[in-house]
């Protein structure tokens, strides 16, 4: 499932349930390599936390899969679209399949709440009197109806995220993808973003989060992966553990690399966390996955 | 396809586009204007210039007046090496009968007095069109003279010297014309692509989002041409509004001036329009990364 694949044709090994997947890609800028051969897949409907310290390349991965960037080598397969097959022409309609959020919100400060989730809407040629319809459900959803009317810039910071979340999921995209975005939110609001992402995530949207905020991923992650200068030097699935009850099996899940040593002893020291969590999270899930049916 | 929702949106954010930038835009619409406006008294000064110019010296540039007692073969001659002369356009023979008849015609109401004449006095004659650029005065002097050398000619009228100057100096505002409108092309194409350039750049966040939301290129783009064109067609609208009310202010003065129909005017705006919207364009494909 989530183990890197070393088949050389990417398109052979595209699973049904697989949404994302990156082969031995590699992301170079001049002389710097930003990724180094760096494979792994994400599941419809997982949560994927990339974790790692800032500068290991959490954001050209993202970048990678947004296909904002394409990999100097490998391959990178989003949904239908292939890094190596796609034109450029095609990367709009692979945009409306993956919702972005951002650490800097990225909304369009001077216009309304309204008009910031409309807009992506509108872009993509939805009709007014839906798309009317289609912001109000999900500003509801994010709680921020009552504010739909106010300039964006008039928002607290948990608030733009939670419209920037809005923005990204009003087109149902399959994917959502969040580059740190608790990284300019103090504890309270950031607890409230990822708790929207849980439930968006439980609606059966995959999402991929970055953060090196490793308080959380203890505290929420389920399957890490982890970057260091570039490389993938983890790729932990708790899940599994949890449900194995083997320190062993968490072992063979870490991609075996140069660093899984020093992976493997990260993953023995969050064990306490993690049995704790999955505990939490069962429980969060189930009734969260209600409130989700409701939401997009 | 594109839905009501999203023209609306691409109409206003090309609005927008202008407004946000009024003083740039304005100032970039008055330049395009000017220049404009130069094209266009130029090609109107060139216009009545070559009107004025029919009007004055006809279609014959060498009259020449036969003797009545004339060879047949030596006129003969004369058609044959006139139609062999480098530089002549067009030989036309008058015989008498043809020449009263013209007058007859020009006379009008006044005909009648012709009736008094016994005899026809006027003369046959050949009507020399020349090439309009080989009209340089000596070579005209040259060709005179030899004319009037052959027998049985009597006369030889050319043209008056300073028509055929003023004929050059049209001929010389044509390419006063090209020269004009190349610039115009060029200065429009530069003041629209800067300010569309401007707001590219006052845009790159917004442009940015709608990427990210899955905007096609087309999409991104249409704001800004259509702002272009816009600027380009406020542009054209001004000078031609100049143009008309100049127009007023002179035609009231000078009569005869020739001036552009509604079509021809209608056609600058469009030019203008046009301009505008390339140069929109040209600034997108150097400034927009999308």
């Amino acid at each position: 499932m989530s183990q890197p694949s070393h088949d050389p044709s990417a398109s052979s090994n595209v699973d049904a349930r697989t949404v994302i997947s990156l082969y031995h890609a590699s992301l170079r800028y001049d002389e710097s390599l930003a990724l180094d051969d760096v494979s792994f897949r994400v599941d419809n409907g997982e949560f994927v936390f990339l974790v790692g310290p800032s500068g290991a390349g959490k954001s050209s991965v993202l970048r990678l899969i947004m296909m904002e960037e394409m990999p100097s080598s490998g391959e990178v397969v989003v949904g239908r679209f292939l890094s190596t097959r796609v034109r450029r022409r095609d990367i709009p309609h692979l945009r409306r399949e993956v919702g972005v959020v951002f650490q800097d919100f990225r909304l369009l400060l001077d216009r309304s709440v309204e008009e910031n989730v409309a807009f992506a809407q509108m872009v993509v040629g939805v009709r007014r009197s839906q798309i009317k319809k289609n912001v109000a459900q999900v500003l509801n959803w994010v709680g921020l109806y009552h504010k739909r009317k106010q300039l964006a810039r008039t928002l607290s910071g948990g608030e733009q995220q939670r419209v920037a979340i809005a923005r990204a999921i009003i087109n149902r995209p399959k994917i959502l993808l969040a580059d740190e975005p608790t990284g300019n939110l103090d504890p309270e609001v950031s607890q409230e973003v990822i708790d929207l992402l849980f439930r968006i995530n439980a609606a059966g949207t995959s999402v991929v989060m970055s953060t090196h905020d490793h308080l959380m991923v203890r505290q929420y992650g389920e399957r890490i992966v982890s970057l260091d200068s570039g490389r993938l030097v983890g790729d932990v699935d708790r899940f599994r553990v949890r449900k194995s009850h083997s320190k062993r099996s968490v072992a063979e899940r870490v991609v075996r690399t140069d660093e899984a040593d020093a992976v493997r002893r990260e993953v023995e020291s969050w064990e306490h966390a993690i049995l704790d969590s999955a505990r939490a999270r069962e429980s969060s899930l189930s009734s969260d996955s209600e409130a989700g049916r409701e939401g997009p | 396809m594109m839905g009501a929702t999203q023209q609306r949106y691409l109409l206003r954010e090309g609005w927008m586009h202008l407004v946000r930038r009024r003083i740039s835009g304005t100032v970039a619409i008055l330049i395009m204007a000017s220049s404009l406006l130069t094209l266009a008294i130029f090609s109107l000064v060139t216009i009545n210039l070559d009107r004025a110019l029919q009007l004055l010296r006809g279609d014959t540039d060498i009259s020449i007046y036969l003797s009545d007692t004339i060879h047949p073969a030596d006129r003969d001659l004369l058609h044959k090496d006139l139609l062999n002369t480098r530089g002549v356009k067009e030989v036309r023979y008058i015989d008498a009968q043809q020449a009263l008849e013209a007058f007859r015609a020009e006379l009008q109401e006044d005909a009648e007095l012709l009736d008094a004449l016994i005899a026809n006095p006027l003369p046959a004659s050949f009507e020399v069109t020349l090439d309009p650029l080989m009209q340089d005065s000596a070579e005209v002097d040259d060709l005179v003279s030899t004319l009037g050398r052959y027998p049985g000619v009597e006369r030889v009228v050319a043209q008056l010297d300073w028509l055929r100057q003023l004929d050059r100096i049209t001929r010389g505002f044509v390419w006063a014309d090209v020269v004009v409108g190349l610039l115009v092309l060029l200065s429009s194409l530069f003041v629209i692509s800067n300010t569309v350039r401007l707001a590219v750049e006052e845009s790159s966040e917004t442009v940015y989002v709608m990427k990210l939301v899955g905007a096609t290129n087309a999409f991104i783009r249409t704001p800004f041409v259509l702002s272009g064109a816009l600027q380009g067609a406020a542009a054209g609208a001004l000078a031609m509004v100049l143009l008309l009310l100049s127009s007023r202010f002179l035609g009231a003065r000078i009569s005869g001036l020739v001036f552009f129909d509604p079509p021809q005017l209608l056609g600058f705006v469009m030019l203008s329009t046009f301009l505008g919207a390339v140069g929109s364009m040209v600034a997108l494909r150097r400034h927009l990364r999308i």
